[in-house]
């Protein structure tokens, strides 16, 4: 019988069952909670049996983003959708039709409306509030990680209706003329929109009058009709 | 004054400090998660730590608290 050479060390069998660590992305314009989330997501994340969990990498903003996309094998992005720059909405778009088996989980503090389900059309296989705990964030990653979806029941919800109503004129709106819409909608003026978007006037002046013509409404009051009549906001 | 100053010293508007907000707590919720997991020692600098922690966070449930109110009462 052939002698083994004496670099050769056996597989553990604990090595040959363990599943390689799902490597996760985070994207929030916040340090503190992205650094803190890390932590947390490392920690739990690498106690779970089934699935181990690793952050390989951060970024702040959205061209940060695709730059580790670009570099580093990810399998599921965290991903926030208030980030400076062209927004974390444009990115779920670009991710998928760039990195389509990468699995993206939104994480964001905007809640779970229409404009949320308009990004799971697109590709985000999960969406959590902010206000959830550690423990779920973790599950959610786990589970976006083997490919399940990660909806909450209202989402689900609207995602049904949404189902059931294609064709409708403000499917045509682009995401970021979505967002102006529901800002216009909450009763922001369009230089405070501009100022939250980080947008000139101008630009959200053009968007407005995009929005209106593709929805075909003539004013404010029927815009704010058309998007209560449609549930594109809560009442 | 410097560039680096004029933008420390502009205001934030409401939608920045509230998104600011929410991504704050919720960092100081992951942390005291990671605290309850990870904590053994019950000496006098953590228990004086905790107390700090939970008089913060009374405060800000308190400040909370007050501008719902008048957010309820508009």
């Amino acid at each position: 019988m052939a002698r083994l050479p004496r670099w050769y060390k056996p597989l553990r069998w604990s090595t040959v069952m363990t599943m390689p660590a799902c490597r996760v992305l985070l994207v929030d314009d916040h340090a503190v909670f992205r650094e803190t989330l890390a932590v947390g997501i490392n920690q739990l994340g690498s106690e779970r049996r089934e699935q181990t969990l690793q952050v390989v990498a951060e970024a702040g903003s959205s061209g940060e983003c695709l730059q580790q996309l670009a570099t580093l094998a990810v399998e599921v992005v965290v991903l926030d959708l208030s980030l400076p720059g062209r927004g974390g909405a444009d990115l779920v778009a670009q991710i998928k039709s760039r990195y389509p088996d990468v699995y993206i989980l939104i994480l964001s503090a905007h809640a779970a409306d229409q404009f949320v389900v308009r990004l799971v059309q697109q590709g985000a296989s999960g969406y959590l509030h902010k206000s959830c705990s550690l423990t779920q964030v973790v599950d959610a990653i786990t589970q976006v990680c083997k490919g399940v979806e990660v909806f909450p029941r209202e989402l689900q919800d609207l995602l049904k209706q949404q189902g059931a109503g294609d064709g409708q004129p403000h499917e045509s709106l682009s995401n970021r003329e979505y967002q102006v819409m529901e800002l216009l909608v909450a009763g922001l003026r369009v230089s405070q929109i501009a100022e939250e978007m980080h947008l000139s006037v101008k630009t959200i002046s053009t968007y407005r009058k995009r929005i209106l013509e593709k929805l075909g409404v003539q004013s404010h009051s029927e815009l704010v009709s058309y998007a209560i009549h449609n549930g594109l906001v809560d009442v | 004054m410097s560039k680096a100053k004029a933008e420390i010293s502009e205001p934030l508007s409401d939608a920045q400090l509230l998104h600011n907000s929410i991504s704050q707590i919720a960092s100081i919720r992951i942390q005291a998660e990671l605290l309850l997991m990870n904590l053994a020692s019950g000496d006098e600098k953590t228990r004086a730590g905790l107390d700090t922690i939970a008089g913060l966070t009374t405060d800000v449930q308190a400040t909370l608290a007050a501008l719902l109110a008048q957010a309820q009462g508009d």
